[in-house]
């Protein structure tokens, strides 16, 4: 009797076994709305994630306080130099110019937001004058060079924000990547993927800092799990290289407690989920987690991933020089209208509307 | 009769065939995705008009009197900045070229000197030819990425100074 009770035992265990096996993996939920305050909403990247930080920051200054640019150029960098296509501008003038002379054209590209503004397409200039901003740029960063960087503090100083709103550092010989005071990570000075650097601070923590003042220092533990959710519902064009789920984190007491503010995170190139998951570094191991935790702030990870046509994006990076409009000679981009801007923005709107019933399959 | 082809070869020549396989998998993508980035007719277009809106946006004309020496002379010092980084990535690019030539060299003799049998040599020449292929091609890699930044900061050169000299003037 003890024998055929194991036996049954195995027969079932192997049963469940084999259905596990065979079902579709769980699809991403629906993102919910948690009532959050977005009149608060900041936004940080690295790279081609620091360039669209720019976009959805100067789009919808309305609803900004803040950004942190990592290693990235000013908005509209790729349209610097008329005689040079948005791609050529993108990947030498915006990233690692031949003299600092023929790097971004700032005062060009000035003029450019406020005829944007002017014309409706992106928010008032004005928004951004009591806003704070952290920028950053390694020492040892040959990807996107510090002649680069300094173009984007000028930018926005030209556009209105305060110097003294502007912590911007160029004092840590690191290569291109974002930083945390993890050992495990890579040699700081290096420039390698997954592009997260031990430079012996986290960087989420002082951009955080920069943007919304004195925080409390990060959480030991998270309250919610990571979650993961239906990135695609919000895409409503055809070439964004967008993956099919993002992610977020929402602490516990911004889940039915209070209106928390949002900040989106956008990863660099190569950064991605699609690309570097399982390890999920830039998502759950960037230390902004622990700070959303501990400030009540939602993080909201929007994820693009690699396309080797249509559209042509191989490095999932996000788009900063017109690759979601591939039909266009003058693509858009870059105003509240381009693809990608209006996805992420419809993600942040969904993440203020009353909140739902959670049914979601949390991640991590 | 019932013994597999794989069995008659060493185990290194096929994972150095294979590795060989892979590489030009590689490539032929990489091929197809550097064909999805030409697009001439679209970057015409697009510099084109980028070119206009610069012309009207800048109110080009020709200046009523002679250029400002002050002027001049920042146009000309840019460009002379422009070329001597030019020229210093024309030497970086031949340093690299000889620095890859010697490894080059390096490796294939000590290849050729592996004793062994046949087949291991072969494997092991296989393994050092795939290694300098991919030093050459990251060499000129480098060298097609310098050519574009040289290409763009000329580019940019005439931009500005056209635009110091011309712009506004009317």
């Amino acid at each position: 009797m003890k024998h055929f009770d194991r036996l049954l035992r195995l027969r079932l265990l192997s049963l469940l076994v084999l259905i596990l096996a065979v079902m579709p993996p769980a699809e991403a939920a629906r993102l919910p709305g948690f009532g959050a305050d977005i009149s608060k909403t900041s936004v940080s990247g690295l790279s081609s994630g620091a360039f669209m930080t720019s976009q959805i920051y100067v789009a919808f200054s309305d609803i900004m306080v803040g950004a942190g640019i990592v290693a990235g150029g000013p908005y509209l960098c790729a349209k610097s130099w008329a005689g040079n296509s948005l791609l050529t501008n993108a990947t030498t003038a915006c990233m690692n110019p031949l003299t600092p002379s023929v790097g971004p054209n700032t005062p060009h590209l000035v003029a450019l937001t406020r005829d944007l503004a002017s014309s409706g397409a992106i928010d008032p200039i004005e928004n951004l004058a009591d806003d704070h901003l952290y920028i950053f740029s390694g020492k040892s960063d040959t990807t996107v060079t510090t002649a680069v960087v300094d173009q984007t503090a000028a930018y926005y100083e030209a556009l209105g924000v305060p110097a003294s709103s502007i912590r911007y550092d160029t004092s840590v010989n690191a290569g291109h990547a974002i930083i945390t005071d993890e050992n495990d990570d890579t040699d700081c000075s290096k420039t390698k993927e997954p592009y997260v650097n031990d430079c012996g601070f986290e960087q989420s923590n002082i951009i955080l800092n920069q943007i919304y003042g004195s925080l409390n220092p990060p959480a030991d533990t998270l309250s919610s799990e990571i979650m993961a959710f239906d990135q695609s519902e919000f895409i409503d064009a055809a070439n964004t290289s967008m993956s099919d789920t993002a992610y977020a984190y929402v602490p516990a007491v911004c889940k039915t407690h209070r209106s928390c503010p949002v900040h989106v995170v956008l990863h660099g190139c190569e950064q991605g989920a699609a690309v570097i998951d399982p390890s999920n570094k830039y998502y759950a191991q960037t230390g902004y987690n622990q700070m959303a935790e501990a400030n009540d702030i939602i993080m909201l990870y929007p994820q693009v991933q690699p396309s080797n046509a249509a559209p042509v994006n191989p490095k999932g990076c996000w788009d900063f020089w017109g690759y979601s409009s591939p039909q266009s000679a003058d693509p858009d981009y870059f105003t509240q209208n381009a693809p990608q801007l209006r996805a992420i923005r419809s993600m942040i709107d969904r993440l203020a509307e009353p909140v739902t019933t959670i049914s979601s399959t949390d991640t991590e | 009769m019932n013994q597999s082809v794989t069995e008659l070869f060493d185990t290194s020549l096929l994972d150095a065939v294979e590795q060989w396989n892979d590489y030009a998998n590689d490539n032929a993508q990489t091929e197809r995705v550097l064909w999805g980035l030409f697009t001439p007719v679209k970057d015409s277009l697009q510099i084109a008009q980028q070119v206009m809106e610069a012309v009207q946006a800048g109110n080009w004309t020709l200046p009523a009197s002679l250029p400002d020496p002050e002027v001049l002379g920042g146009i000309t010092s840019e460009l002379g900045d422009i070329q001597a980084a030019a020229f210093q990535k024309m030497l970086d690019e031949v340093g690299r070229y000889q620095n890859t030539g010697a490894e080059a060299g390096k490796l294939l003799s000590e290849a050729l000197e592996t004793s062994g049998e046949p087949q291991k040599q072969l494997a092991s020449w296989l393994e050092a030819s795939l290694k300098v292929t991919k030093a050459y091609q990251e060499d000129f890699n480098q060298q097609l990425a310098d050519l574009g930044a040289i290409q763009s900061a000329y580019t940019a050169w005439w931009q500005k100074s056209v635009e110091s000299l011309f712009a506004g003037k009317a």
